[in-house]
């Protein structure tokens, strides 16, 4: 993970504990799936979620209109996919006890002081995944040299999906646009291949440094825009402050638009700042 | 309110600088002239002499000369006694008719000053009756009682709301919604405040306060301090201080206010009469004089401060002197200040003696000041007795970079938190050095505090406290995160007869956010918050003598302590205990951020009654209640009996309860009824309409669909087993 | 109530919307992208690929065989719903923010902003329920909206008899469906503040619209008589009618760019339930972690779908403590 997720940066602020691992989805051999999601809690602790799925197939009266669309082959993005709900699009959300009820403010409290894996969860100590320290994994000192316990070393040949969790994570709790998450706190549950079944083009990744503490996500988009379509605007911020850290990373669709932009927006004034843009490295 | 509505009553309406401005004026000119009376009536070769005698009177109070007094002769060859004065400017006319009306020119004569226009106003003939007639009195007229909220049947406290534009005081109902006594738009210019003994409700407009009260909420009294941004009373209600941060203006005729109060900022009156006692000029704390503006200390406020009595009131001259006023003349004690080099801050012990202690030597008020290190003198505390001004213990202390006086509610015992610095100068720490003011010579007992004392409160009546501390800020450049604080809670250690044995730390609570103490009126629980932070919003109600066991580490002390609950308000900046210490509100007020507005309602074990958001909720304030009238014997009584009358109100709760919910069923019953009735007179007209187009009834095609319906397979993804577990 | 996610979108939800059978579920976004998801498992059948910016609005024919969309790109477009074709687009001098079709599929409304010297219109088309049929060019009928007060939202009442649209400033008017004269123009919501939502009754004889000044109305389409009102702590940008239940939901937050230092909670990024007859909040639903900006109830009132600025839609199907509970004067009634 820790390699994966220096990819986006040899900037060590980046390095943000609140990374989240990728999510994953393993066929068992009796036919059900198991998915592994990664969340934030309210309070900032990561959660992983250990779903086992069964998928069944169910019968149901319906009218004939609605028999007959059930048969319609799938057109767009979806031509040709198989029927059956797809994990990158379609995931089960974790349960939400919803009764309506005059009293729904008390219930809620109720229901929340009582939530079992809440007190299950509050005598957890932070415990690091590499050497069963008491610092969080990523702050390990050897993790850059040993594997977590339990965990192969990376797998090189896997497909090397960008960990966006990291942008997702660095956030934490608040607001992340669709475009630059993978696991938020509570839709994190299955997003498992929300960005798997898209994969980004990496060599269309630029650094932008030297941003201006006041820069805005917005601001960036609609600059790096001029060159072609972005797919995504990452703006690192601290998480306390709200405010820019001095790097983003923009994502273009075409590389040949990102070498345009790298070209042009290096050594742009920004603010009152002059820009410094260059390719993204990909750390191995 | 505007103010036409300030002055509604005619003869009191200031319209002063309307009037100024646009009024004619027809007797301009003749401001500047005076006519003295009362003068030696002397020959013409004496005339001269007079003049230049009067002359030099009249220049005490501005310029005037000898030719531009006009003596009149008579007949006989006489002056007439009288002559007329022209000065430079109306104003030095005015202030000759002020000073020099009623001054003794030598035994036989005294002058009377008036001005050229009075006399023609009043002085015509005709304008005043020759005969004296007596005033009519006025007719005794029945005022409607002030405490008459106290007498509400079941007991309820009020509380006042301020929302938008809108003031309302209303009885809370607990759970239910409160109910209206009165709600009025525009009722306060900046906010609204209650008098100590909740009497009136004070308001604030460009033009002065106004206190309110009664029953009908009918204005009680008026104070026209222009553009007063402060106000505070003496603690009987006797009293009123007002301040305003523009200095007054005085012009003529403004109402309550004489040229005197001409560049004043503070003033005190007289809350009975309306009168206005003594106004007070800003003062200048030398110490921040020659910092620009903006890194100014706040004003201080409340800056005259009362003894519990409100016989002597006193404010600081920061650097020099306490100056103590007797009431109600605010006249300095003993006409002079009391000269104290270097004094920061005092404050009166809260405990007023009896008659019967006034009388003796020692039943004197208590003041306590402190002075900080100053010509190789250390800093120190001070306690003075008031009138005698005798110093009656001091302590010295060292590294002294600030010190703070609380006391306890009795004035038993005083603590001065000192903020104290290592002899670099590098870290700070707090020692409190508690004073028992009841034994015998006043002993110290210091408490030695590694951290920096942030908040700290007594219990009121009581002989615990709760202090806050925060650890080291972090250095400067790193994330301005609050510093965690820390929550301490003392006790003394329980003793068999008085006095009480030696403050103990009951428990350290720590890595909290906290930062306020709010204890209930009645002592025993307390609210410890985060208020006004952006991360954390708890509220921890503690209990000191919970009802349990105990535990053994603590069982010397003269508490039990408990946390009873743990509430959160999101937002919340402001927290007030009822009067009885039954509720507790929390409020989120516009003033300070614009998030779900509103105020929150809690028993004293932290249970929510009730949660009322508030469009632009501004401000939350409980009546606070006079003192009782009950005898020790009777509240005795009362507290003996205290399983009989709660089982009254348990049942009275009941009875209204059941009447409320029967109300709300027929509201509900009489809604659908309404909706039912709607709806079936809309669907038959659709009906008809749909008749008249030829169109086949709805619903029709949905009965011909199920008949063909057909069996289909979908795929469903359903979990199995779920799992979370937290990970590093 | 366990919800489905369904991540078709890049960006920012705009309108979710189930056929009148309530098997499909249609969502668009700012995304430029209209999807199709079989409403019992989430199962995503298509995409309608074409706009050249934000889709704002969609809505499928009664039929089920035609799908109408609006978007940035000042087109309304006819699609093949089966197939996802694109057959027929008009096109105008901007963005259209609403589409609806008549209740027997015989006409399309759309909105269109005002911006640029262009006043805001209702625009209604014939349309041809053949799909390789012609279609027309021009409107049938253009009603022009005063300036500062453009038409957000539109629907159709009953038997297509009047047209009931929102505006900006806070108004509802009523015009009748085939000559467009304006027959009442009501001040429903709080002066300039936007209406930014309208959904219809199943029978089409009341609405209710929901507001950024925090209040949602339900009203009566003939009278514009406003029958209940839901207050809020909110903006709200969307308000549904439910099936079967006498309940409506809302949803809406603070927008992004005045909630900085938060968590999900302070957003109020919450479905709201309240009694559609008592006025009374019955119930929240969390999930989105950012406003929600569309809501709507499957026809036979089974499940609802929700569309989040954070470009998730959320579909839950309720479960039985949903449709158990009643007021006690419902239920002593019921039995009557």
């Amino acid at each position: 993970m820790a390699s994966q997720r220096r990819e986006w940066a040899e900037d060590e602020e980046f390095d943000d504990p609140n990374a989240l691992p990728q999510n994953q989805v393993i066929s068992n051999p009796d036919g059900t799936k198991t998915t592994i999601t990664y969340r934030l809690s309210d309070s900032g602790k990561k959660i992983k979620t250990t779903r086992k799925i069964k998928i069944s197939v169910v019968k149901e009266r319906v009218n004939p209109r609605v028999a007959e669309r059930r048969e319609w082959a799938k057109f767009g993005r979806e031509q040709g996919h198989p029927p059956g709900p797809d994990m990158s699009t379609t995931t089960v959300g974790e349960n939400i006890l919803f009764k309506p009820s005059l009293q729904w403010k008390a219930v809620e409290k109720e229901e929340e002081a009582t939530g079992a894996l809440k007190t299950q969860l509050k005598d957890k100590k932070v415990s690091c995944r590499i050497c069963q320290g008491d610092h969080f994994t990523a702050r390990c000192p050897f993790k850059d040299t040993l594997a977590p316990v339990g965990e192969a070393p990376p797998d090189e040949s896997r497909p090397d999906s960008p960990d966006l969790g990291a942008g997702g994570g660095a956030t934490g709790g608040s607001y992340v646009p669709p475009h630059l998450r993978n696991k938020g706190k509570d839709a994190g549950a299955g997003s498992s291949s929300f960005n798997a079944g898209r994969e980004r083009d990496d060599l269309a990744t630029l650094r932008v440094t030297n941003l201006s503490e006041f820069a805005e996500e917005q601001d960036l988009r609609d600059m790096f825009e001029r060159f072609g379509r972005v797919t995504r605007v990452f703006l690192a911020k601290d998480r306390d402050t709200g405010r820019a850290k001095g790097f983003a990373f923009v994502s273009y669709q075409d590389r040949l638009d990102a070498q345009r932009a790298c070209e042009k927006m290096d050594g742009f004034g920004y603010g009152h700042l002059i820009l410094k843009v260059e390719f993204a490295k990909r750390s191995q | 309110m505007t103010a036409d509505e300030f002055y509604d009553d005619e003869e009191e309406i200031d319209f002063s600088d309307l009037r100024e401005q646009y009024e004619v004026k027809l007797e301009e000119g003749l401001d500047t002239f005076v006519v003295i009376d009362g003068l030696p009536k002397v020959p013409e070769d004496n005339k001269p002499k007079l003049v230049k005698f009067l002359v030099k009177k009249l220049q005490a109070v501005g310029t005037t000369k000898e030719d531009a007094v006009y003596m009149p002769m008579g007949d006989d060859g006489q002056s007439q006694g009288f002559a007329f004065v022209e000065y430079e400017t109306a104003t030095q006319a005015a202030q000759a008719v002020k000073k020099l009306n009623g001054l003794a020119l030598d035994k036989k004569h005294t002058l009377a000053v008036n001005k050229l226009t009075d006399i023609e106003r009043y002085g015509r003939e005709g304008r005043i009756d020759e005969k004296y007639v007596d005033p009519e009195p006025e007719p005794f007229v029945e005022q409607e009682h002030l405490r008459s909220w106290i007498g509400d049947v079941r007991a309820r406290d009020q509380f006042v709301l301020f929302r938008g534009d809108t003031v309302g005081v209303y009885f809370n109902n607990k759970k239910d919604s409160p109910e209206m006594t009165v709600e009025r738009q525009f009722w306060t210019e900046s906010f609204v405040r209650w008098s100590p003994l909740g009497t009136y409700l004070t308001s604030l407009h460009p033009q002065g306060v106004q206190l309110w009260g009664g029953s009908s909420w009918k204005r009680m009294a008026r104070f026209p301090h222009p553009a007063v941004n402060l106000v505070d009373f003496s603690p009987n209600e006797k009293y009123l201080v007002t301040w305003s941060n523009k200095p007054i203006v005085y012009q003529e005729g403004m109402p309550g206010l004489t040229p005197e109060e001409d560049g004043k900022t503070y003033v005190v009156w007289d809350v009975n009469t309306g009168k206005l006692l003594r106004s007070f000029p800003p003062i200048e704390n030398p110490q921040e004089a020659d910092k620009p503006p903006n890194l100014r200390k706040k004003i201080q406020w409340p800056l005259f401060k009362w003894t519990a009595d409100d016989k002597y009131c006193a404010r600081v001259t920061p650097g020099s002197s306490i100056s103590v006023y007797e009431t109600p003349s605010m006249v300095l004690l003993d006409k002079k200040s009391i000269k104290l080099e270097g004094v920061v801050d005092f404050e009166w012990s809260p405990y007023a003696p009896t008659e019967d202690e006034a009388k003796k030597a020692s039943g004197e008020q208590l003041l306590c000041y402190w002075t900080p290190e100053i010509n190789n003198q250390t800093a120190r505390v001070s306690l003075m007795a008031i009138p005698s001004k005798e110093i009656i213990r001091t302590r010295n202390l060292f590294s002294v970079s600030d010190c703070k006086l609380h006391w306890q509610s009795e004035g038993a015992y005083l603590c001065v938190k000192v903020d104290r610095h290592s002899k670099r100068g590098k870290s700070t720490f707090t020692s409190l050095e508690f004073f028992r003011i009841k034994e015998k010579n006043i002993p110290n007992e210091p408490i030695e505090i590694q951290d920096t004392v942030i908040n700290f409160a007594w219990e009121p009546k009581g002989d615990r406290f709760v202090l806050i501390t925060a650890g080291e800020l972090p250095p400067a450049g790193a994330a301005p995160a609050p510093p965690k604080t820390s929550v301490s809670f003392y006790a003394p250690e329980k003793t068999k007869s008085p006095p009480t044995g030696p403050f103990r730390l009951i428990r350290t609570i720590d890595k909290r956010n906290s930062n306020a103490i709010f204890w209930s009126p009645k002592g025993r629980f307390c609210i410890v918050a985060t208020i006004n932070s952006q991360v954390s919003h708890e509220l921890e109600f503690w209990d000191f003598d919970f009802d349990g066991e105990k535990k053994e580490s603590e069982k010397d002390l003269a508490a039990n302590l408990q946390l009873i609950g743990t509430v959160e308000h999101y937002g919340v900046t402001d927290l007030e205990w009822d009067p009885s210490g039954r509720y507790a509100v929390s409020s989120s007020s516009m003033w300070k951020h614009t998030m779900e507005n509103g105020y929150h309602m809690w028993d004293f074990k932290g249970n929510s009654l009730r949660e009322d958001h508030i469009e632009r909720f501004k401000q939350f304030s409980w009546r606070p209640r006079p003192p009782t009238m009950l005898s020790k014997e009777q509240q005795k009584q009362v507290r003996k009996n205290l399983r009989e009358y709660s089982r009254q109100f348990d049942e009275d709760d009941l009875i209204l309860e059941s009447e409320a919910s029967a109300t709300i069923i027929e509201a509900r019953r009489r809604l659908l009824e309404e909706w039912r009735a709607w709806r079936s007179k809309t669907e038959r007209e659709l009906e008809e309409e749909r008749e008249d187009l030829g169109l086949p009834p709805l619903g029709v095609d949905e009965e011909k669909d199920m008949e063909g319906a057909t069996v289909i397979e979908e795929i469903v993804e359903e979990v199995i087993e779920e799992k979370e577990e937290e990970i590093a | 109530m366990r919800p489905i996610l369904l991540q078709g979108h890049e960006r920012a939800l705009t309108q979710v919307k189930y056929n009148k059978d309530g098997d499909l579920l249609f969502s668009v976004s700012k995304d430029h992208v209209i999807c199709v998801w079989y409403s019992q498992n989430g199962e995503r059948l298509g995409t309608y690929n074409g706009h050249q910016g934000a889709v704002w609005t969609i809505d499928p024919n009664p039929s089920s065989t035609i799908l109408a969309s609006g978007g940035a790109d000042n087109t309304i477009r006819l699609w093949d719903m089966k197939t996802g074709k694109l057959f027929k687009t008009w096109e105008f001098p901007t963005a259209v923010k609403r589409v609806e079709f008549t209740e027997d599929g015989l006409f399309v409304l759309g909105t269109t902003e005002e911006r640029m010297g262009h006043l805001g219109t209702i625009v209604v088309y014939p349309v041809n329920p053949d799909i390789e049929g012609e279609q027309v060019n021009e409107p049938s009928l253009r009603i022009v909206c005063e300036t500062k007060k453009k038409a957000v939202v539109a629907a159709w009442s009953y038997l297509g008899k009047y047209i009931i649209a929102g505006h900006e400033d806070g108004s509802v008017s009523q015009y009748d469906g085939k000559t467009g004269e304006q027959l009442l123009n009501v001040p429903v919501h709080e002066r300039g503040m936007l209406i930014m939502d309208m959904q219809m009754s199943a029978d089409k004889t009341y609405f209710i619209t929901a507001s950024k000044d925090k209040s949602a109305k339900i009203i009566d389409v003939k009278t514009l008589n406003i029958l209940k009102k839901f207050e809020t702590d909110t903006p709200l940008n969307t308000a549904a009618l439910t099936a079967k239940k006498e309940f409506v939901i809302l949803g809406g937050g603070q927008e992004a760019m005045n909630v900085t230092t938060t968590s999900a909670r302070q957003g109020k990024f919450e479905a709201r339930f309240y009694h559609k007859i008592f006025e009374d909040e019955i119930g929240r639903v969390r999930g989105h972690f950012g406003p929600l900006n569309t809501i709507a109830v499957h026809p036979a009132g089974v499940s609802y779908a929700s569309g989040g600025e954070d470009g998730y839609v959320r579909l839950h199907h309720f479960d039985k403590g949903y449709f158990d509970f009643m007021y006690e004067v419902e239920r002593t009634r019921a039995q009557h």
